[in-house]
This record gives C-alpha cells, structure tokens and sequence, in this order.
C-alpha cells in the first residue's frame, strides 16, 4: 500500500482519535499530520503490514502524551473567555446527542481515561489492542474504559444510573 | 458478583457483541436474571450506539488530506535548522518579554471581580472537574502549591469543617487560581475559588458580600491577600451561615 492509500484510507479515524484527546481542530490536524510524518520516516521499522493501523495510532498517543508533557509553567488549563458569559447548563438528561456534546462530555473525562474511552468508541478494537496502543497492562484498560464510561454516564445521562443495591451474592 | 460489580463489567460491553472475558460472560448471566438490570443495560446499550455514531461521523477538515500528502512531499531538515522551528524560537522570545511584562502590569479592566465571578461560575456549573480528588485538605493544599497557586489562605471555621471533596488549579488571565471543592450534606459541591488580591480588580471587604447570581449563591471577601468566590447551590442564607 502506498503512502496515498494509506492516508486516504485511515486519517479519517485518526483524526477523530486526535480530536477526542486535544479537544482542538487545529491540534488535531497537527498529530494527524505528525503522525503520518512520522509513518514516512520510519515505515520500514514496522514487520507486520498488518498491524498498521494499530502502529499509527499508538504513534499518535505518543505524540500527544510528549506534547502534554511540554506544557508550560502552569500546566493547568486557562478558562478564556468565550464561555464566561453562558447561562449555567446542567449535564444534559437528554439523549440528543450531538457531535459537540460529545466532545465535551469526553473532554471532561479525567484524562486518564479518555484515550482508552475515545479508542473504545471510535475503533472496533478489542481491549487487549487498546491496552497495546496505550502501552498499559489489560486489567487497567479495563479499569480506565469502565471508570470512564462511568463519568461519560454521569454526565451524559444524570439520574439514569439508580439501580437498588440488593447484593446479589 | 454484586449489582454494582456487574455494572462496572457491562459499561464495557458493546451492544450486539459476544463477550470478551469470564467475567463479561458472568455479568451477563446476572442481568439476565435481573429485570432492572437489563433495562439500565438497554438504556446503556442506546447510549452507546448513540455516543459511538456520533463520533463515528464527525468528519476531518476537507483540505486535512491534502496537507498530509503535501507535507510527505517536503524533505524536511533537521529539527533546529527548519524556518518553522526558527520562528517559533523568535516567536517565543517575544511572547516571553511580552509575557513578563504582562505579569508586571496591574490588573487592567479586563480582570474586574465581575468578569472572574461569571467565568468562576460558569466553569463550576459546567466544566468543573477537580485535579486531585481526596478527603485530605493538606494533600490538595501541596497540590496547590506545587503548581504555583495560592496555598496557603485561611478557611472561615464554617467552611472548614465541611468535608473535602479535592481541588484544582488552573489560570485565569494568566493568574493562577485555586479551587478547594467541599462536600455540603452529601449532596450538592460547594466551590471555593481563591486567586490573589493583586491578579483581580476587587473592592471586597473582610466581610462576605453573599448574593444570589445566575440561578446559583455566591460569597466574596478578601482577607487583604488573596480574594475569595464561594459559589453553590444552597441559599444565600446557607453560606453566610458558612461563613
């Protein structure tokens, strides 16, 4: 497969990938980019033609996992200005669910857990190819999609997660 | 396996698929044999196909392709020696004079207390979310301190016998602000937003000023040092009790 097909065929998803963690267009568009960068520069490191996919988007969480640690004195976020003024919403009961909604509600995921939700989610991967791509053992893939989704119900769907405990066993 | 252990398993289980471990499997069998388990399971089951179409569709920009392609096309020299990396060094020294002497001038117009008390709240009814969650004020106090923001300030006695839930630091302006979360009756977050006196245009008093705003409380005063927002849900009456 040539670089061409290569990205015609998989920077779509990994675009969406990048967004979910930088929660920016322009900084998705620059991993993507980097990523497939970095595919040309060492493609031949790679054995397996068939874990491309996979390779490009573990690269990808490399990248940004070395760009977080690259941020600046208060590594903190900084609240602009834009929402200041916004009435106060509550998380949304509601199952109208649009693509901003979405990427909000990940982006308040602890960032631990939002790669291996947003992998979950936007990639027919299994969970020991998600504990691949983010270099961690199985047990805490598991436990990061679980406490994730978690959080994502809370916010996304408040109230609907009221199940009696009757201690089943 | 309890009710909570098996909800915990089938959060990650996709719709329409076969289980992945033993443990799916046996998650399963329990919501099989409980009716109000399987429908929270429906009800997630919806959510996710719903969640997972929505990102599933979000296209990338439609030139993005192309500047993949463009930039394979480019023999990139090493790191140091490309325009970009020069002018992003050139760029950061500039942002880093213009930075210093952003941190040198008073506080302007634009950081009066009315813009810091709509952004503070803005950000606990609808983005809030904590660095470091424990009950341990003193863990998120070195939190705070670590990341370069207010640490040290007093609690009135009201506000520090409630239990902590965790904190947060983050900027606003470029000020570094703290945010100490306590939990009030188990049920509702009260926010504690300090930032220092000279980042923020206040005239508060030692006194809280507490004042219903936007559908929520809040409560500001100053101890001379750094300025406080509590902000919450309870009435006005509940946090000057507080405080």
């Amino acid at each position: 497969m040539d670089f061409e097909e290569l990205v015609q065929l998989h920077y779509p998803s990994l675009y969406r990938f990048a967004l979910s963690l930088a929660r920016q267009e322009s900084e998705a568009c620059d991993l993507t980019q980097q990523t497939f960068y970095i595919w040309a520069e060492k493609q031949n490191q790679l054995r397996d033609n068939t874990k491309v996919k996979s390779w490009l988007f573990t690269t990808l969480y490399r990248e940004f996992l070395m760009r977080q640690r690259k941020l600046t004195r208060f590594p903190q976020m900084e609240l602009d200005d834009a929402d200041g003024e916004l009435p106060p919403v509550p998380p949304s009961g509601s199952r109208q669910i649009d693509a901003t909604t979405a990427l909000e509600a990940l982006s308040q995921l602890d960032p631990t857990f939002r790669a291996a939700v947003a992998l979950f989610y936007l990639e027919d991967y299994s969970q020991p190819e998600i504990a691949s791509i983010l270099n961690v053992p199985l047990g805490t893939v598991k436990s990061r999609i679980s406490r994730g989704l978690a959080q994502l119900q809370k916010t996304m769907m408040p109230g609907e997660d009221r199940l009696t405990e009757r201690g089943l066993r | 396996m309890t009710l909570e252990q098996a909800k915990a398993i089938l959060l990650r289980h996709k719709p329409g698929r076969p289980p992945e471990d033993e443990e799916m499997r046996q998650a399963l069998a329990v919501a099989r044999d409980n009716p109000e388990l399987q429908q929270w399971l429906e009800a997630h089951h919806d959510f996710h196909r719903s969640f997972g179409a929505v990102l599933g569709d979000i296209q990338p920009p439609p030139d993005l392709r192309e500047r993949i392609l463009a930039g394979r096309k480019i023999v990139s020299p090493p790191a140091f020696r490309r325009p970009s990396f020069i002018a992003a060094a050139a760029a950061a020294a500039v942002l880093f004079a213009v930075g210093l002497l952003f941190l040198l001038r008073p506080p302007g117009e634009e950081q009066t207390f009315a813009l810091f008390q709509s952004r503070m709240v803005g950000f606990a009814l609808r983005e809030y979310r904590m660095d470091i969650e424990t009950p341990e004020e003193a863990a998120v106090r070195r939190h705070l301190a670590a990341s370069g923001s207010p640490s040290g300030f007093p609690l009135p006695a009201g506000l520090a016998s409630l239990p902590v839930k965790g904190g947060a630091s983050f900027t606003w302006k470029g000020e570094p602000v703290s945010m100490l979360c306590f939990d009030w009756q188990g049920d509702e977050i009260l926010y504690l937003f300090v930032i220092d006196q000279g980042s923020v245009d206040a005239t508060l008093a030692a006194a809280p000023s507490v004042a219903p705003y936007k559908g929520v409380s809040t409560a500001a005063w100053t101890n001379g040092d750094v300025v406080y927002l509590l902000v919450g849900k309870p009435a006005p009456d509940t946090l000057r009790a507080l405080l």
